[in-house]
C-alpha cells in the first residue's frame, strides 16, 4: 500500500524517466501504447483517487481513468508530447470527472446508484472508524469544503505546481494560493482542538 | 524579534513552503522566519496540518487498491482496438515513421494475446499460484482488498456469521477467470474467499475476492476462516484497531494469523 502513496517527488521523477526514455524509444521504434501504459501504471491510481474525491462510483472512477488515458492516446498520436503529461492528465480527469458528477446530480436515478457505492473517500464523522479521530475532523472539513477548494488541496498534494492547479481548474494563480490558505486554516483549527 | 507589522501573512508562509514565491521574495522570508520564533511556529503549524491531510489521502489508497493488472489489460485492449479502427492506414504515408513501429507493436500484442489466450493476463506479475496451482495468498494486483465505511457497532451488532456470502454465479466465473482457473474444473476445489471477510467490513467487490483452495494442509479456507472469527472478537473487544485487522487481513492474511491465532494453536 505504501508503494502507491509515495513522494509526488519521486513519482514526478519517475514520468520524468519514462517520458524521457520513452522519447528514446521512439527513436528506436518502441511504440506509442508502451508509453501509454507506462504512464498508466505509474499514475492510475492516483488519477482514480483524484476522480473518486468528486463523490463518483469506483465503477465511474475506473472509467473515467480508462477514458483520460484513450484521450491521452490520441493526444500523443497528434504527435502532442508536451513535457508536462502529468498535469495534462489530472486536467482530463478533472474535466471528465466533473461532467460525470453534473450528470449524476442532475439523474435522480443516478443519484440513488451513487449512494449504492459505499466507498466514500470522504466518509461522514461518524463513519469515521477506519480513519483515527484526527483523519475523521480533517475528513469533516474537507467535505464542508467547495469541489474547486477541495481539488486545489488535492492537485497540491499530488505534486501540482500552482500554475498547473490554476490551469486545471480556471482560475487565477492568486485563486489557488488564497484558497489553499483559507482550506488550510480551517483544518488547522479543528485539528488543534 | 521583527516588527509585528511585519510578519508574513499564512499565505505567503504556505507559498514559502511550496516554493511558490516570486524570487526576490524568497530571502527576505526566509531570513524574516529564521529570526522570528512567532513565524516559525506558524510554519510548523501549516506543515503539520499538511503532513496530516497527505497522511489521510494516503489512507484512501487500502480502498482504492492499488494498480490493477485487470484495468491495465482492458486499457492495452482499447488501445489496440482503437489504433485498428482508427484512420490507421489513411494517412500513414504522412507519418510513416511513427506508424510503422505502432503496427509492429499491434502485431507483438496480438501474438502475445493468441499466446495467453486472455487467461493469464496477470502471468507478468510475480508467481502467485505455486507449481501444483495452489493459490494460498491473493494476487494483490487483483485482489487489493474493499472495504465499506462502518463503524463498530455495525459490525459489532450483526448476527450475520456468514464469513464468505455467494456471490453471483457471474462474479465467482469471473474471479476464477481472472486467476486463470477454468471454473468448472477448480470450484470444487476452491472457496471464493472474501479477502477481508464482511464482518470486518469486506464488501463483495471483486477488487475483494479471491479463489482460496480447500487442499492446501495448513494455509487452507478453514484456517482463513479461523482467522477471521478471531479478528472479529478481537476488533469488538477493542484489542485490535478495525483499521489495522483489514489492513493485515488484506496485506498478507498468514502473517496475521501466525500473528494473533497462531500463538494460541
Ligand atoms: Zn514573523
Amino acid at each position: 500500500m505504501n508503494a502507491a502513496g509515495m513522494s509526488s517527488l519521486s513519482t514526478n521523477t519517475a514520468i520524468g524517466l519514462v517520458l524521457r526514455s520513452s522519447a528514446e524509444w521512439m527513436n528506436r521504434g518502441a511504440s506509442l501504447e508502451d508509453e501509454v501504459l507506462g504512464l498508466f501504471d505509474l499514475m492510475q491510481t492516483r488519477l482514480l483517487r483524484y476522480a473518486v474525491s468528486f463523490g463518483v462510483t469506483m465503477q465511474d472512477g475506473e472509467d473515467i481513468v480508462q477514458e483520460t488515458f484513450l484521450a491521452l492516446f490520441h493526444h500523443l498520436q497528434r504527435g502532442r508530447h508536451g513535457d508536462n503529461l502529468h498535469g495534462w492528465l489530472f486536467r482530463v480527469t478533472h474535466n471528465l470527472a466533473l461532467k460525470r458528477r453534473m450528470k449524476i446530480l442532475n439523474d435522480p436515478a443516478g443519484r440513488d446508484t451513487a449512494q449504492v457505492e459505499i466507498l466514500d473517500p470522504n466518509p461522514n464523522p461518524e463513519e469515521c472508524m477506519l480513519f483515527g479521530e484526527r483523519h475523521a475532523r480533517l475528513a469533516s472539513v474537507l467535505q464542508a469544503l467547495s469541489i474547486e477548494d477541495r481539488s486545489c488541496l488535492r492537485l497540491r498534494a499530488e505534486g501540482l505546481r500552482y500554475r498547473e492547479i490554476a490551469r486545471i481548474l480556471g482560475i487565477s494563480l492568486g485563486s489557488v494560493s488564497a484558497s489553499l490558505s483559507r482550506s488550510l486554516a480551517r483544518l488547522e483549527q479543528v485539528d488543534k482542538r | 524579534m521583527p516588527d509585528r507589522s511585519q510578519h508574513p501573512s499564512d499565505e505567503e508562509i504556505l507559498q514559502f513552503i511550496d516554493d511558490e514565491l516570486p524570487a526576490d521574495c524568497i530571502e527576505h522570508l526566509r531570513e524574516h522566519i529564521a529570526a522570528c520564533p512567532n513565524c516559525r511556529n506558524r510554519q510548523a503549524s501549516i506543515e503539520g496540518t499538511l503532513d496530516a491531510l497527505n497522511e489521510l489521502y494516503t489512507s484512501e489508497q487500502f480502498e482504492l487498491g492499488s494498480t490493477t493488472a485487470r484495468s491495465r489489460a482492458l486499457l492495452q485492449k482499447k488501445l489496440v482496438k482503437d489504433r485498428k479502427s482508427h484512420s490507421f492506414w489513411r494517412d500513414r504515408v504522412a507519418s510513416f515513421h511513427l506508424r510503422l513501429p505502432i503496427a509492429a507493436a499491434i502485431v507483438l500484442v496480438f501474438i502475445g494475446f493468441a499466446f495467453y489466450g486472455g487467461r493469464k493476463i496477470w502471468t507478468d506479475q510475480p508467481s502467485l499460484l505455486n507449481p501444483q496451482e495452489e493459490a494460498i495468498v491473493p494476487n494483490h494486483s487483483l485482489t487489493p482488498g474493499a472495504v465499506r465505511a462502518v463503524t463498530l457497532t455495525d459490525i459489532c451488532s450483526s448476527t450475520d456469521d456468514d464469513l464468505d456470502p455467494k456471490v453471483p454465479s457471474s462474479t465467482e466465473r469471473a474471479v476464477f477467470q481472472e486467476y486463470g482457473l477454468p471454473s468448472n474444473r477448480h470450484t470444487r476445489k476452491y472457496q471464493i474467499d472474501y479477502l477481508v471477510n464482511p464482518q470486518l467490513g469486506g464488501t463483495n467487490d471483486i477488487r475483494n475476492l479471491w479463489p482460496e483452495p480447500y487442499s492446501n494442509a495448513r494455509w487452507n479456507a478453514q484456517a482463513k476462516d479461523e482467522l477471521e472469527r478471531h479478528l472479529h472478537q478481537m476488533v469488538c473487544d477493542r484489542t485490535v484497531d478495525l483499521a489495522v485487522a483489514q489492513r493485515e487481513i488484506a496485506t498478507d492474511w498468514i502473517a496475521a494469523y501466525k500473528k494473533y491465532v497462531g500463538r494460541n494453536s
